[in-house]
C-alpha cells in the first residue's frame, strides 16, 4: 500500500516538475497554431495580419473531392481544387481551368479549350488528360456527385489543352452542372491508387495549397505562389471548426479568429454592439420550398399523420385550395417575428439574377378572407361535429429541425383559416430517407430548401417541378425533388427545350414562360430564404458571395 | 488467480458479443445511410450502386457476419464520412481525449482526495460546510453549462485561457501530445476542469462519508493513542479503509471520462472521440458507431477488471476468487 501511494506521488511531482519548467516559457497569444510546424504562428493582434483564421461550423471530413457535397467542404475544397469552370460573386459564369466553351445548335457535343501554363501544386503541368482522368474518378467512385455525369455520354481528350464532351441527351446547362462543380485532380499523382490515397495526397491547382489538416480541427493553408489568376491576399488561411455556436461567437470576441460563419440571431444583435466585431448578413441562396403532393386518393398512405379530411378526398389536389394555403400566411410578419428580420421574402424558386426569372410572378399574397373564400368555393367547409369539429380538413407539415419554429408558426396560420396544421419534425438523421420519392410515401406536406447555386432556371424546373407521376418516374434524372409528384407533360416539353438551348435569352425567355405555367397551378410555393449571418473582426472587410461559399479571397484588410 | 483470470476472460468476450449484437442491430434499424451520402436528385439505379458498393444489400444477419468476422481481425469497415478505417478514426483521436481526461483524472484525484478527507475528518468545521456546500453545486451543476461559464470567464472577460480547439503538440515518449508544450497546457486546462469537476464532486461527497464511519472506529483512537501523526492517522490507517466504494466509483468515472466526453469535447472544440462518436450517430455513420461502442464496452471491462484486482490489493481480506 505504501508502494502505491508513493508511485503515485513520484507520477504526480514529475508531473508538476514538467508543467514547472515550462511555466517560464513567454505566453503567446491565445491562438491555435502548432509551434513545432512549419506553418506560420498566427497571432490576431500581430499589426502585419498575414495569417487568416476562419472558424467554420463543421469538419471538411474528406479531401476526396467526389466523395461528399456539402457547402462548407465545397468551399475548402476550392481553396485547393478547380474545376473547369468558375462561379463570381454574381453567380455569372467564368473561365476557370477551362478558357472557352463551345455546343454545337442542340447543345449535345461540347468542346472545351483549357487553359495552358496551369501547374498542379506539386510542378506538374494540367492537361486534358488530368479531366478525363477526374471524371473517370467521378464515375468510378464520386459518391457525393453520383448524378452530376447523368447527361453525360462520353468524354475524350483531343488534344493536350482541348476536351470534346459528347451528351447522352442535350445539356445546355453542361458548364453550370457539371463543369462548375467537379473538381480536378492530378492524374498522375492518383493513377492506379486506391481511394484512400486521394485522402493522403491533396494535389490540385488552387489558390492555396494543403499544408495540414487536423481532422475535426483545422485545415492550415499555404498561398501557392505559382498561382495562374491573381493571387490572393493572405499567405496563410486557417479554417478551425467549431461545431458549438456560442463556442464560435466566444472565440471571436476573444479574438481568436477573424470569422465565424452561422451566427444565430440572438448573438448577432449582441455582437453589434461590440466594437471590435462587425456583423455581416446577406441572403442565402436557398429559399425554401414547400411541396403538397397532388394525387388523388391518400397522398402518403406511410405516413404515421395521415391526412384527414371530411369525404376521403385529398384537398392537397384541387389546385385552389393550394392557392388558400399560400394566402394564409402572412410572410412578412413571420419574417419579421420569427426571423427576427434576418430573412427575404422570395416570390418562387427561382432568384432574382437568375436566367428564367419571370418579374411578373408575385407570390399569392397575404389574404385570409380570399382563402377561406377558395376553401369554401373548393368543396371543403368547416366542418361540425365529429372529429374535425371545427376544422375543414387535417393536414401534417413535415419539416427538418432546423425549420421548427417556422414550421410551427406556418401551421398556426392555416389554423387561422380553419386548416388544421400539425408541424412534425423529421429527426435529421432519417430526413432523407423520410422524404425520398418513390420510396418513402411518408409525407403529404413538407418544406425543405432548393437552391440554385448556378443561377439556371432550367436546372432548378429540372429537378423540382419536372413531372413525376405517383406511381412510377417518368425519367430517369428528372423531376428527382418533385416531392409533390406534381404532372404537367405541356410543362416537360418547356423544360426539355430550354435545355437543349444553349442561346442565353432565347432559354431565359423559354422559362419565364414554364415558371408562369408552374406558379399558375401552384406547383410548389417559397415564401423566404434565411440570411446567413457573419461575425467579422473590424481588422477585415468580408464581402458575402451571392452563392454563399466563404472564401478566403472574399476578404482584405480594413484600411 | 489464474482461475480467476480465465473466468474473467471469458466474461468479457461473453459482454463484447452481446455489446456487438445490440450495437450492430441497433445501428441499422435507423436510417439509411446511403441518402445522407448521395445527392437528393440522386436516381434509384445511382442509390442502388452505392447500397451495392457498401455491401448493405445483403441480408442483416450476413451483414453481421461479415462485421463480426471483419472486428475478430480489427477491421470495422470504412467510415462513410471520413472514407478511412473506423478503427483508425478512432485511435486517431485518443490520445486527444486522453490528454484532458488524465489532467482531469490527477485533478480528481488530487482535490477529490485531499478535500473529501479534510471534510471527512472535521465534519463541523467551517471550511468543511463550504466544501461540502461547493460538491453539491459540483454535482448538480450540468458540464455543459459550466463550460461555457468557464469560456465566458475565463475565455472571453478574463482572458486568461483559450477559448476553444487543442493547442500545438509536442512530443513525449513517441505520443503527440499537447502535454508537451505550455501552450498546450493552457489548451488542456479549462476542458479538463470541466470534466473534472462533476468527479471531485462525487468523490469528495464518498470519502466525507467513509471518513466519518471509519474516524469512530477504536482503531483510529488507538492508532492516535499510540501517538501517531496526524496526517499518518488520516491517510494510512483511516483513508486505505474507505477507499474500496471510491475505487469502484473512480473506475466508472474514468471510463466515462474516456468514452464520453461529448459534451465537453463538443463546447470546447476539441478534436476528441466523444465528438466523432456524437457526429457519427447523426450522420448515420455505421462502422464508427459500431466500432465506437464496442471500443467504450472493452475500455469498461477492462476498467472493471483493474478494478477488481485493485480491490485485492487494497484489502487482503478480499478473494479474487
Amino acid at each position: 500500500m505504501k508502494r502505491f501511494f508513493s508511485v503515485l506521488l513520484i507520477v504526480m511531482l514529475l508531473l508538476v516538475s514538467i508543467t514547472a519548467c515550462q511555466q517560464p516559457a513567454p505566453a503567446p497569444a491565445p491562438s491555435d497554431d502548432n509551434g513545432d510546424d512549419p506553418a506560420p504562428t498566427p497571432d490576431p493582434v500581430d499589426e502585419g495580419l498575414d495569417t487568416l483564421i476562419i472558424a467554420l461550423s463543421t469538419d471538411v471530413t474528406t479531401w476526396n473531392p467526389y466523395a461528399r457535397n456539402q457547402i462548407t467542404a465545397n468551399a475548402v475544397h476550392m481553396h485547393v481544387f478547380e474545376p473547369l469552370v468558375l462561379i463570381d460573386e454574381n453567380m455569372g459564369i467564368q473561365p476557370g481551368l477551362a478558357l472557352s466553351w463551345e455546343a454545337n445548335e442542340d447543345a449535345s457535343v461540347w468542346t472545351i479549350k483549357l487553359r495552358e501554363g496551369v501547374t498542379f501544386h506539386n510542378g506538374e503541368p494540367f492537361t486534358a488528360h488530368d479531366v478525363v482522368f477526374s471524371f473517370d474518378k467521378v464515375l468510378e467512385t464520386g459518391i457525393g456527385w453520383v448524378d452530376s455525369m447523368s447527361t453525360i455520354g462520353s468524354y475524350r481528350a483531343l488534344d493536350d489543352y482541348t476536351l470534346e464532351i459528347v451528351c447522352s441527351t442535350p445539356d445546355a446547362l453542361l458548364p453550370a452542372n457539371p463543369l462548375r462543380n467537379l473538381r480536378i485532380i492530378s492524374k498522375n499523382t492518383h493513377e492506379g491508387q486506391d481511394l484512400e490515397h486521394l485522402e493522403d495526397v491533396v494535389n490540385g491547382t488552387g489558390r492555396y495549397r494543403l499544408v495540414e489538416y487536423v481532422r475535426d480541427d483545422r485545415v492550415v493553408l499555404e498561398r501557392n505562389e505559382d498561382y495562374w489568376g491573381e493571387k490572393p491576399e493572405f499567405k496563410n488561411v486557417i479554417f478551425r471548426t467549431i461545431p458549438n455556436e456560442a463556442t464560435r461567437t466566444a472565440s471571436l470576441i476573444s479574438g481568436e479568429i477573424h470569422f465565424s460563419e452561422v451566427i444565430n440571431v440572438r448573438d448577432a444583435q449582441m455582437m453589434e454592439n461590440l466594437p471590435n466585431i462587425n456583423v455581416v448578413s446577406s441572403p442565402s441562396i436557398s429559399p425554401n420550398m414547400f411541396v403538397m403532393v397532388q394525387v388523388d386518393g391518400d397522398p402518403s398512405p406511410n405516413s404515421p399523420n395521415p391526412m384527414v379530411s371530411p369525404d376521403g378526398s385529398n384537398p392537397l389536389n384541387v389546385r385552389d385550395v393550394r392557392e388558400a394555403i399560400v394566402r394564409a400566411i402572412d410572410v412578412d410578419e413571420l419574417i419579421d417575428v420569427v426571423m427576427a428580420g434576418y430573412a427575404t421574402p422570395t416570390d418562387s424558386l427561382i432568384l432574382p439574377g437568375s436566367n428564367g426569372f419571370n418579374p411578373n410572378i408575385k407570390r399569392y399574397a397575404y389574404d385570409p378572407e380570399k382563402a377561406m373564400e377558395l376553401l369554401d368555393n373548393a368543396g371543403y367547409p368547416i366542418q361540425e361535429g365529429g372529429e374535425l369539429d371545427g376544422y375543414r380538413f387535417s393536414i401534417t407539415l413535415d419539416h427538418q429541425e432546423r425549420n421548427a419554429i417556422m414550421a410551427t408558426a406556418v401551421a398556426g396560420y392555416l389554423e387561422r383559416v380553419g386548416i388544421r396544421c400539425i408541424p412534425y419534425t423529421i429527426p435529421n438523421a432519417v430526413v432523407w430517407d423520410h422524404v425520398r420519392m418513390y420510396d418513402s410515401y411518408q409525407s403529404h406536406f413538407l418544406v425543405t430548401s432548393w437552391s440554385n447555386p448556378a443561377g439556371e432556371a432550367a436546372m432548378v424546373a429540372k429537378d423540382t417541378i419536372y413531372s413525376a407521376p405517383f406511381d412510377q418516374r417518368k425519367r430517369d434524372g428528372f423531376g428527382g425533388v418533385n416531392r409533390g409528384y406534381y404532372v404537367n407533360e405541356e410543362l416537360d416539353e418547356l423544360i426539355e427545350l430550354a435545355l437543349a438551348t444553349a442561346d442565353w435569352d432565347e432559354r431565359d425567355r423559354i422559362m419565364q414562360e414554364a415558371w408562369q405555367m408552374a406558379h399558375d397551378d401552384v406547383a410548389n410555393f417559397s415564401l423566404f430564404r434565411h440570411d446567413n449571418i457573419y461575425g467579422v473582426s473590424t481588422e477585415l472587410v468580408f464581402i458575402p458571395r451571392a452563392d454563399s461559399y466563404i472564401y478566403a479571397w472574399q476578404f482584405r484588410l480594413a484600411d | 488467480m489464474i482461475k480467476f483470470l480465465i473466468k474473467r476472460t471469458f466474461q468479457m468476450a461473453l459482454v463484447l458479443l452481446v455489446v456487438s449484437l445490440i450495437v450492430f442491430f441497433a445501428t441499422s434499424v435507423i436510417g439509411n445511410p446511403v441518402y445522407n451520402m448521395v445527392p437528393e436528385t440522386a436516381s434509384q439505379e445511382q442509390v442502388d450502386r452505392v447500397i451495392q458498393q457498401l455491401g448493405l444489400d445483403r441480408p442483416i444477419y450476413v451483414q453481421y457476419g461479415i462485421f463480426l468476422r471483419n472486428a475478430l481481425r480489427g477491421e470495422f469497415g470504412r467510415s462513410y464520412v471520413f472514407y478511412k478505417p473506423a478503427l483508425g478514426l478512432i485511435l486517431e483521436r485518443f490520445p486527444a481525449t486522453m490528454e484532458i481526461v488524465f489532467v482531469a483524472m490527477i485533478m480528481t484525484i488530487v482535490f477529490g482526495v485531499t478535500l473529501g478527507v479534510y471534510a471527512g475528518a472535521k465534519p463541523k468545521s467551517k471550511v468543511s460546510k463550504m466544501i461540502m456546500g461547493g460538491s453539491l453545486l459540483g454535482i448538480s451543476l450540468p458540464a455543459f453549462w459550466i463550460g461555457m461559464v468557464f469560456i465566458f470567464l475565463f475565455g472571453v472577460s478574463l482572458r486568461w485561457f483559450p477559448v476553444s480547439g487543442r493547442g500545438p503538440v509536442g512530443t513525449i515518449f513517441g505520443i503527440e501530445t499537447s502535454l508537451a508544450t505550455a501552450r498546450g497546457w493552457r489548451h488542456v486546462f479549462l476542458p479538463s476542469l470541466t470534466i473534472a469537476l462533476q468527479n471531485i464532486a462525487s468523490i469528495i461527497r464518498l470519502l466525507r462519508a467513509g471518513m466519518m464511519e471509519v474516524m469512530k472506529q477504536d482503531y483510529i483512537k488507538f492508532a492516535k493513542a499510540k501517538g501517531a501523526g496526524n496526517l499518518k492517522v488520516l491517510y494510512q490507517h483511516a483513508l486505505k479503509n474507505t477507499l474500496i466504494p471510491v475505487v469502484t466509483i473512480f473506475g466508472l468515472q474514468l471510463g466515462s471520462m474516456i468514452a464520453f466526453t461529448t459534451i465537453t469535447e463538443t463546447i470546447y472544440a476539441w478534436p476528441g472521440m466523444g465528438k466523432l462518436l456524437i457526429d457519427s450517430i447523426s450522420s448515420l455513420d455505421r462502422p464508427i458507431v459500431s466500432a465506437y461502442l464496442l471500443f467504450a464496452a472493452s475500455l469498461f471491462v477492462v476498467i472493471n477488471f483493474v478494478v477488481d484486482i485493485l480491490y485485492a490489493l487494497i484489502d487482503p481480506r478480499i478473494d479474487l476468487n
